[in-house]
């Protein structure tokens, strides 16, 4: 049953007047020669499709952000799980509300740096091609080792951050990167391997719960 | 014969045009993150053509045979 994302129609109805106003040239192409037939044709081949980029886009890029996409594929279901293993480290921020639940991968896997949401899109294609024609990684690793950078950007000057032993006196290797939060505080994941094998084959489902998968 | 291969381009524009518009659309449906990230750039690209190919149509019908 095909079922549509809940959202602004707007979209929806511009694309159907898009489409309408197409069609009126594709009958008779010479229309554009007619008085105002051109005016039309701008707005069938350049409104509309304008208004629908800036629809969309915002709309789209907000998607992709979501937990949802991020698990819409089977093999980040592993992932998922791991949200809801009390021993993961995905889980403490998970549970601890950390993390904005309806956005938990973006928060956490993307950089923060200036174009750290556009690099974190170009990956995105990456793993649509490795999704489709490659052959997926068991368990999936990063393509760089876990910045500090993206602990610290929410951690550092946090009274539980700096309360805990061991942490305000090595700042600075936490900051260069000598000493890695991970040694410490991980798994993150813990997904062992055959696990993204087993949820691509079908063989492992998983959906977060519906009480917590929005956030609400 | 300008016109006539204006006329054609903006024809087979508006049908790429439309092509990729519903493709976009297609996108409204809850669909898995692969199929959707598909669709957009798979729609996006029928769409920037057929804008293109009904625009350059539209220049040589002006100019006309």
């Amino acid at each position: 049953m095909l079922e549509l994302v809940p959202g602004p129609w707007i979209s929806v109805a511009a694309t159907l007047v898009g489409v309408l106003l197409a069609l009126r040239f594709v009958v008779r192409p010479a229309r554009t020669r007619q008085a105002g037939g051109a005016l039309v044709a701008v707005v069938a081949f350049v409104a509309v499709p304008g208004l629908l980029l800036t629809v969309g886009a915002e709309r789209h890029l907000a998607l992709s952000k979501s937990t949802a996409f991020c698990l819409s594929c089977h093999e980040m279901h592993p992932y998922g799980a791991s949200l809801l293993q009390p021993d993961r480290l995905a889980h403490a921020h998970w549970a601890g509300r950390f993390v904005p639940r309806e956005a938990a991968c973006y928060t956490c896997h993307t950089e923060y740096t200036l174009y750290g949401g556009l690099r974190a899109k170009l990956k995105g294609l990456q793993h649509l091609w490795v999704h489709f024609f490659g052959a997926q990684p068991d368990p999936i690793a990063l393509y760089t080792p876990y910045s500090n950078r993206e602990c610290l950007h929410c951690h550092e000057g946090a009274k539980s951050f700096e309360e805990a032993e061991g942490h305000l006196d090595q700042l600075e290797a936490f900051r260069a990167g000598t000493k890695t939060c991970m040694k410490c505080h991980g798994p993150s994941h813990g997904v062992e391997k055959g696990a993204v094998s087993a949820a691509i084959a079908g063989t492992q489902q998983f959906q977060l719960p519906a009480t917590t998968a929005g956030g609400k | 014969m300008a016109d006539s291969r204006g006329q054609t381009l903006v024809r087979v524009g508006a049908l790429v045009l439309i092509a990729g518009e519903l493709v976009v659309l297609a996108t409204q449906l809850k669909i898995g993150a692969a199929a959707f990230v598909t669709f957009i750039l798979v729609g996006g690209g029928l769409t920037a053509l057929g804008v293109v190919l009904a625009l350059w149509g539209m220049v040589r019908s002006e100019r006309g045979p």
